[in-house]
């Protein structure tokens, strides 16, 4: 018997027209992707869904996987009662004892009734269960606007009750928007780019190129940390992990030294490219911000642009580096990205990198490099991680 | 884990069979406190002294004058920590080459009202003569390290004690005058009892001893005060239980190494040659300077540190980044730097450390396997 009780608010969901029910279909099956191991059963109701899980589902895990799941704008345990007076005053005083408001401060009954043959009107019943807050915390007064602690209640096919509601994510379910190949560094910026996609909706897997012996296995684990950290928001992520060392060591033998950067740039975003037709992946996303480094100017990147017919999305494009940093801290993945193994190794980068490129010019000394072989190489021996919705790595699903 | 084509001694020297069976035996013939006073730990506390008294014999210094600590770290504290006691903050001289455990202090200093001067190296060598300009009446310390840990330099400790033994001449105190002396242990010419040093550290992992043990020197147990003195042992200087077993592994393995010293010593010189030679001829760029400790050896590569040292790794050789590609270390002030390489020499400098047991073989597929890899530079 499901007994645990979690009530979801959806967001701009419920602002859908006919294809409304694709989207809710899809929180759904998100929401109940991460929750499986404890029989997760989805209700609905106006602008609501009721999740059920059984009676040992663990609090925490819960909250992890409801405030990374893009769609929901809310949520909160919620206790169930019918739909009469007395049932709602003792179900309201059981509350109350499993989360008690404190000794001191100010309260509101925030109540909502859906189902207007119910004889109270909303005042009526927050005038009722404020007597009854009143009766277990005396000391604690009334405020309307900015309460310290909010009791809910919401009449509708049947009684709900709440007292500590938590911010969803927002945005829209994941796979509702198709589906995106990022290009995932080690860095700050990309986990960042990730989310912000994944909160419109995109699907998204993930490329990493790897330079061993110039980059070190180091940086590869913090990669696939960081993959783990953000799969959660993603509805799970694969890592692709494209050994990049020869393609590298060919362009920085036969490249100008100052174009190398972006010679790199082009290369990933052709392999990223084939990656995402192999995936049917309609858009590459990357972690780029306008004018940040020396492959970030408009010149720069209209030319790594111009290397492929794939949409390149950059959801950063108008980030300072402070912000980046403020949601790389809120998703957790701030602390990661900073560990010192770096993604590039110092030789690859040279001293005085052409920042204002011709695009026709640097087109023609990309394609004299005949890169494709390599690339190909590459994406023959690229390995395939997968991280599930919970963030745990899992032998991939063929 | 096969000792074959180690060479990162200097971080730490994996325990000989001798100090393994010397451990392995202490601990089970001694296992009292060597505090109690019944016979076990009557025994116990012979044990400990005798041990006391081969190190003293070795190092040709009185057993009362060394102290046992859990590893050089902790003897350098001791040194830096009893500068606390004084009621009127000095000047403290260091060196720019100083280890991590000695420059740690600086900020603590600093914090407690310190004058910390920190002399340049160029070269790897601290002059005498920048010690002597640098003294003044307010110095309570000057801490120079022997062996340099990154590029094997033996710094002059003879000449900086002879200038600070000078100078203190004019002044009511005495100036200390610590050297860390973990990399010269068994390795280069060390004479304590006629170098002037007052306290130096030691360490028993650098020489095929156990890990958590090692040495002050202290040439008068007056010049340093014990923040924790804790039960009054090891003469009220190292409070704790002793580390006895640890403790006598350690003082069979600096007898071991100090045995036919001269010949080892002699051996490695070659090596040390030799493997400049091979190394230079594969097209590295010799850090060490002429003169440098024969167990240590920097060099430059083409390459990022990290990467060449990677790259030898998976070959493997077990050789030391002598400065990590990262952003940590960019940081913090490189030895190779110091000496004046610059950033880029810095940047892609290794360590290559030896020990009695590395074999000719060892360094010969060494220099060969770099000789190889050149193509890839």
């Amino acid at each position: 018997m499901n007994s645990k009780l979690y009530l979801i608010k959806e967001g701009e969901i419920s602002l859908k027209g006919g294809n409304r029910n694709l989207f809710e279909k899809r929180l759904r099956h998100n929401i109940k992707d991460k929750l499986s191991g404890w029989n997760a059963n989805i209700e609905k109701q106006k602008g609501r869904l009721y999740l059920f899980l059984d009676e040992d589902a663990d609090d925490e895990t819960v909250e992890k996987a409801l405030s990374t799941t893009f769609g929901i704008t809310g949520f909160a345990r919620a206790y169930r009662c019918e739909k009469n007076v007395d049932a709602i005053v003792s179900m309201a005083e059981e509350v109350l004892r499993k989360n008690p408001f404190g000794d001191k401060g100010t309260f509101k009954i925030e109540a909502r009734r859906e189902d207007k043959s119910f004889p109270l009107s909303s005042y009526e019943l927050s005038v009722l269960l404020a007597k009854t807050v009143h009766e277990l915390f005396p000391a604690l007064e009334v405020d309307l606007k900015r309460p310290d602690y909010t009791l809910h209640v919401e009449v509708r096919k049947d009684v709900y009750l709440y007292t500590d509601d938590k911010k969803g994510p927002g945005g829209l379910p994941v796979q509702t928007a198709g589906r995106g190949m990022l290009l995932l560094s080690g860095g700050i910026d990309s986990p960042v780019a990730a989310i912000r996609a994944a909160k419109r909706g995109m699907k998204i897997d993930s490329i990493y190129f790897h330079a061993y012996p110039y980059t070190s296995d180091e940086a590869l684990e913090k990669v696939k940390k960081l993959a783990s950290l953000i799969a959660p928001y993603l509805g799970g992520t694969r890592l692709y992990v494209v050994p990049f060392t020869d393609a590298q060591l060919r362009i920085k033998k036969l490249s100008l030294e100052e174009e190398t950067t972006l010679m790199f740039r082009a290369s990933m975003m052709r392999t990223a490219e084939k990656i995402a037709k192999e995936r049917k992946a309609l858009a590459i996303v990357t972690g780029e911000a306008l004018s940040q480094v020396a492959s970030q100017t408009l010149e720069a990147m209209s030319f790594t642009d111009s290397m492929t017919d794939t949409l390149v999305i950059r959801p950063l494009v108008g980030m300072d580096k402070e912000e980046i940093i403020s949601t790389a801290k809120e998703i957790g993945t701030y602390e990661t990205s900073i560990l010192p193994y770096e993604d590039c190794c110092v030789i690859f980068s040279p001293k005085h990198p052409v920042t204002h490129p011709d695009k026709e010019e640097s087109r023609k000394h990309y394609l004299s490099l005949e890169m494709d072989e390599e690339i190909d190489k590459a994406i023959a021996n690229t390995e395939v991680f997968y991280f599930n919705p919970l963030g745990k790595e899992e032998s991939l699903k063929r | 884990m096969a000792m074959q084509n180690y060479f990162d001694y200097a971080a730490t020297c994996p325990m000989s069979e001798l100090s393994i069976r010397s451990y392995a035996k202490a601990a089970s013939e001694y296992p009292f406190n060597p505090s109690s006073k019944h016979r076990g730990g009557r025994e116990a506390h012979k044990a400990l002294e005798e041990a006391r008294e081969k190190c003293a014999r070795v190092l040709s210094v009185m057993p009362e004058q060394l102290v046992f600590t859990s590893g050089a770290t902790e003897s350098i504290s001791m040194v830096f920590e009893s500068l606390l006691w004084q009621k009127k903050p000095g000047r403290v001289i260091i060196s720019r080459i100083e280890h991590d455990a000695v420059k740690s202090f600086i900020p603590l200093l600093k914090e407690k009202g310190w004058d910390v001067v920190q002399l340049k190296a160029k070269d790897g060598i601290v002059k005498a003569e920048d010690v002597k300009a640098a003294l003044t009446e307010e110095t309570r310390l000057v801490s120079i390290m022997s062996v340099n840990n990154v590029n094997g330099a033996v710094e002059d400790v003879n000449a900086i004690s002879a200038v600070i033994r000078e100078y203190e001449k004019s002044l009511k105190h005495r100036i200390i005058f610590f050297s860390d002396s973990v990399q010269a242990l068994g390795k280069v010419g060390l004479s304590l009892s006629e170098s002037g040093i007052d306290a130096a550290s030691f360490s028993a992992h650098k020489i095929g001893g156990p890990r958590g043990v090692g040495m002050l020197y202290v040439r008068k147990k007056e010049l340093i005060r014990s923040l924790a003195p804790a039960g009054g042992q090891e003469g009220g200087m190292r409070g704790g239980t002793e580390n006895l077993a640890s403790i006598i592994s350690f003082s069979d393995a600096l007898e071991d190494i100090y045995h036919e010293r001269a010949e080892k010593e002699k051996r490695m010189a070659a090596l040390n040659k030799r493997l400049r030679e091979g190394l230079s001829e594969a097209g590295l760029l010799i850090n060490s300077p002429d003169g440098a400790s024969p167990y240590i050896l920097n060099v430059s590569s083409p390459l990022p540190s990290e990467v060449f040292t990677r790259m030898l790794d998976d070959r493997g050789f077990s050789v030391s980044s002598g400065s990590a590609c990262s952003n940590n270390a960019r940081k913090g002030e490189n030895i190779i730097e110091v000496m004046g390489y610059g950033r880029e020499r810095a940047m892609s400098s290794i360590r290559i450390s030896m020990f009695d047991s590395t074999s000719e073989k060892e360094v010969e597929d060494l220099i060969a396997t770099v000789k190889e890899m050149k193509s890839e530079f």
